[in-house]
C-alpha cells in the first residue's frame, strides 16, 4: 500500500527534521506514529500526504511514486485530517462534509447520493444532529467530528490523521479509534499521529516510534512499549500493565514530590 | 440549492429593473412605459438613451459586476472576509497612475485614453511587484501579499498626496473627481476599451468557485482535497488585476462594492462560492447602477462622484453588518 523509502526532510536552514526513515504499511492496518514533541511525526505525515516533498528518498503509494499523482487523483485515494483547522466563512456542517466530495464532483452540483453519503458519514461520527449548524459555532470536539466525516466523505483508501483525539472527550476518543479500527478491518489503511500512548497501546495494529527525526522502532504495541525505551525517549517514567483480555495499558507516572 | 437559484434569479430581475429605471431617469425625463416606442421611432429620446443613458448604465453595471466578482474571489483566496480589490494594491496603483497622468502628463495622448491607460499600467505594475514580493521558491504567501498590499496602499497614498500638492486648481478638480470614483466616462468607446480586459479577467475568476470552497478549509486542506493551490492563486491574482485594473482605469476608485456585496450574498444565501461569485457580480452591478443613479440625480444639474455615494451607503451598512453578525461572520 504505502512504501516509505529512506526519506529525509530538512528546513530551509538545513535542520533535518526527518532522517532516513524507511517502512512499509500494508492494507487493513491501523498504524500509530508516536514520539516526543519535535520528533518529526507531523512532518512525516505531511510527506506521506504529499503536502511537502522529501529532500531525499521517495514514497510510493499503491506501487506508484507519490510525485506522479495529480492532486485530484490523490484526493480520491487519501484523506488527511489536520491538527488545527480554521474555516473562514459560516458554512453549515453538512456543507463542510460535502466539501469532501470535491475530488469527485470538481464543481458539479452535488447529487442526492452525495448528500446521502455526507449524512451517512456524519451519522458514523454520531454527529448528524450538527448537520445544519454553523461550523464556526461548533466546539473543538464537534468540529473535529465534522472534519473527520469530511475526510470519510472522500472515501479514501489511506486515511492520515494528525492527533485526531486532541479535542475529543473520552467517549468520542474511543469512538474515533474504534472507527479507525473498523476502517482497517475494511481493507483501509489508517495512519495516525498520536500522543496518548495508552490509547495507542489499546488500538494500534502497529506502532512507529520516532525521536529526533529518526525511526527508533517499529512493531506491534507489545514490542514497542517497553519501560526502558519509553523512559529513554520521553524522559519520564511509564507504567505498563498487561490487560487480562490481552493488550496493554501504558501511562506516564508523575515523579515523587521532592 | 434551490434557494441559490432563486436568489440568483431574483438578483437578475432586480438588475434588469434597476437598469431600466436608471435609463429613464435624469435631466431629460423618459417615460419608462414608452421605452419600446422610443426605441422604435428613433427620435431625440432615442439619441439620449443610446448615447448617454445606456452606455452609462452599462458601464456602471460592468464596473459594479467586476468589483463584486473580484471582491468575492479575493475574500475567498485570502480567506479573509475583509479583503477587497483595493487591498492588493490594484486600485491604489491605478489611482496613482491616473494622478501622475493628470498632473505631470502632457497632452501627448488624448485625455480620454491617457488617464485610463496610465491607471491600468500602474495598477498592473503594482500587482506584479506585490506578486514578486510575496512569491517564495514554491509558494505564494498570502500574508505577505496582504501586508505588502497595505504598505503599497499607503505609499500610493503618499504619492497621491504629492500630486495633489503639485496640482493646479483645474487639475485638482479633475483629480478629486477621478479619485472619488465617477462613471462620467460612460461612452461606448470607453466601454469598448475596457470590456475585453474585464471579460478575460472575469473569465479567469468565474470558474474558481469549487476550488475556493475547498480553500475555505485552509490551504493544505484544499490541497488534500485535490486543489492545485498555486495555480489557483495565480489565476485569482492575474484575473483580478486585469478586471479591476480595467474597471478602475475608467471609473476611478469606487469603494465598498467589492467589500460589502459578497457579505450580503453570504447573509442572504450561503458562503458557497458557487453562489457568492455569480451573486456578487449581479449584486455589484445592481448596487452600482442604483448608486450612480443617485450620484447623477441628487444634486442636478451638478453631479456627485459616485464613490461618495457608495462610501456613504456602504460604510454604515458594513458597520451594521459587523455589529449584527460579529460572531458568525469572522472566526476570531
Amino acid at each position: 500500500m504505502l512504501d516509505v523509502q529512506n526519506v529525509s526532510y530538512r528546513t530551509r536552514n538545513m535542520k533535518w527534521l526527518v532522517r532516513n526513515i524507511e517502512f512499509k504499511v500494508g492494507e487493513s492496518q491501523f498504524m500509530c506514529i508516536i514520539g516526543p514533541n519535535g520528533a518529526g511525526k507531523s512532518t512525516l505525515l505531511r510527506m506521506i500526504s504529499r503536502e511537502i516533498s522529501p529532500h531525499r528518498g521517495k514514497i510510493s503509494l499503491l506501487g506508484r511514486d507519490l510525485k506522479d499523482y495529480d492532486p485530484i487523483e490523490l484526493a480520491k485515494i487519501r484523506a488527511y485530517l489536520a491538527q488545527k483547522r480554521n474555516v473562514t466563512f459560516p458554512y453549515r456542517a453538512l456543507q463542510i462534509v460535502l466539501l469532501g466530495r470535491h475530488p469527485y464532483l470538481q464543481g458539479a452540483k452535488e447529487k442526492a447520493t452525495d448528500i446521502a453519503l455526507a449524512h451517512q458519514k456524519l451519522k458514523i461520527l454520531k454527529s448528524n444532529h450538527l448537520a445544519d449548524q454553523n461550523y464556526l459555532t461548533l466546539s473543538g470536539g464537534e468540529s473535529t467530528r465534522v472534519d473527520m466525516a469530511r475526510s470519510l466523505a472522500q472515501e479514501p483508501r489511506l486515511l492520515l490523521l494528525d492527533e485526531p483525539t486532541n479535542n475529543l472527550d473520552p467517549y468520542y476518543q474511543l469512538e474515533l479509534l474504534n472507527l479507525c479500527k473498523r476502517l482497517a478491518l475494511n481493507q483501509k489503511t489508517v495512519i495516525a499521529v498520536m500522543h496518548d500512548l495508552n490509547l495507542v497501546a489499546q488500538y494500534a495494529d502497529e506502532v512507529l516510534l520516532l525521536s529526533e527525526g529518526k525511526l527508533i522502532i517499529k512493531g506491534q504495541p507489545e514490542d514497542v512499549f517497553d519501560r526502558r525505551t519509553l523512559r529513554e525517549i520521553y524522559g519520564v517514567e511509564f507504567e505498563i500493565w498487561q490487560k487480562a483480555e490481552g493488550g496493554l495499558h501504558v501511562f506516564p507516572v508523575a515523579p515523587p514530590a521532592a | 440549492m434551490a434557494r441559490h437559484s432563486s436568489l440568483l434569479v431574483l438578483l437578475s430581475l432586480g438588475l434588469l429593473g434597476a437598469a431600466l429605471i436608471s435609463s429613464t431617469i435624469g435631466a431629460y425625463h423618459i417615460n419608462i412605459l414608452q421605452l419600446p416606442h422610443i426605441l422604435w421611432s428613433r427620435g431625440e429620446s432615442y439619441a439620449i438613451l443610446l448615447h448617454i443613458r445606456f452606455p452609462r448604465v452599462v458601464l456602471a453595471g460592468l464596473v459594479g459586476a467586476v468589483l463584486g466578482l473580484t471582491g468575492a474571489t479575493l475574500q475567498g483566496l485570502f480567506r479573509n472576509p475583509l479583503a477587497d480589490p483595493g487591498l492588493i494594491g490594484i486600485s491604489a496603483g491605478a489611482g496613482l497612475g491616473a494622478a501622475l497622468w493628470i498632473v505631470l502628463g502632457g497632452t501627448a495622448l488624448s485625455g480620454l485614453w491617457g488617464i485610463p491607460f496610465a491607471a491600468f499600467l500602474m495598477g498592473g505594475a503594482v500587482t506584479w511587484f506585490l506578486w514578486l514580493l510575496a512569491k517564495t521558491e514554491s509558494t505564494i504567501s498570502t500574508v505577505t501579499l496582504l501586508l505588502a498590499g497595505i504598505a503599497v496602499n499607503s505609499l500610493a497614498g503618499a504619492g497621491l498626496g504629492i500630486m495633489t500638492f503639485l496640482a493646479d486648481d483645474q487639475q485638482l478638480r479633475s483629480l478629486t473627481f477621478w479619485l472619488l470614483g465617477s462613471l462620467t466616462g460612460g461612452t461606448w468607446e470607453m466601454i469598448g476599451i475596457a470590456v475585453p480586459f474585464m471579460i478575460i479577467g472575469a473569465g479567469l475568476l468565474i470558474q474558481l468557485a469549487p476550488s475556493l470552497n475547498a480553500l475555505s478549509l485552509g490551504e493544505s486542506e484544499a490541497f488534500h482535497l485535490g486543489v492545485s493551490t498555486e495555480v489557483l492563486k495565480k489565476r485569482v491574482i492575474l484575473g483580478s488585476a486585469l478586471a479591476v485594473g480595467a474597471a478602475v482605469s475608467i471609473s476611478g476608485g469606487i469603494g465598498f462594492i467589492g467589500l460589502v456585496v459578497p457579505h450580503l450574498i453570504r447573509m442572504l444565501g450561503s458562503p458557497d462560492h458557487r453562489l457568492v461569485i455569480p451573486g456578487s457580480a449581479l449584486g455589484g452591478a445592481l448596487l452600482l447602477i442604483l448608486a450612480d443613479l443617485l450620484a447623477r440625480t441628487l444634486v442636478t444639474p451638478a453631479e456627485l462622484p459616485v464613490g461618495i455615494i457608495t462610501a456613504m451607503m456602504g460604510t454604515p451598512f458594513f458597520l451594521w453588518l459587523l455589529w449584527r453578525f460579529k460572531r458568525e461572520m469572522i472566526n476570531a
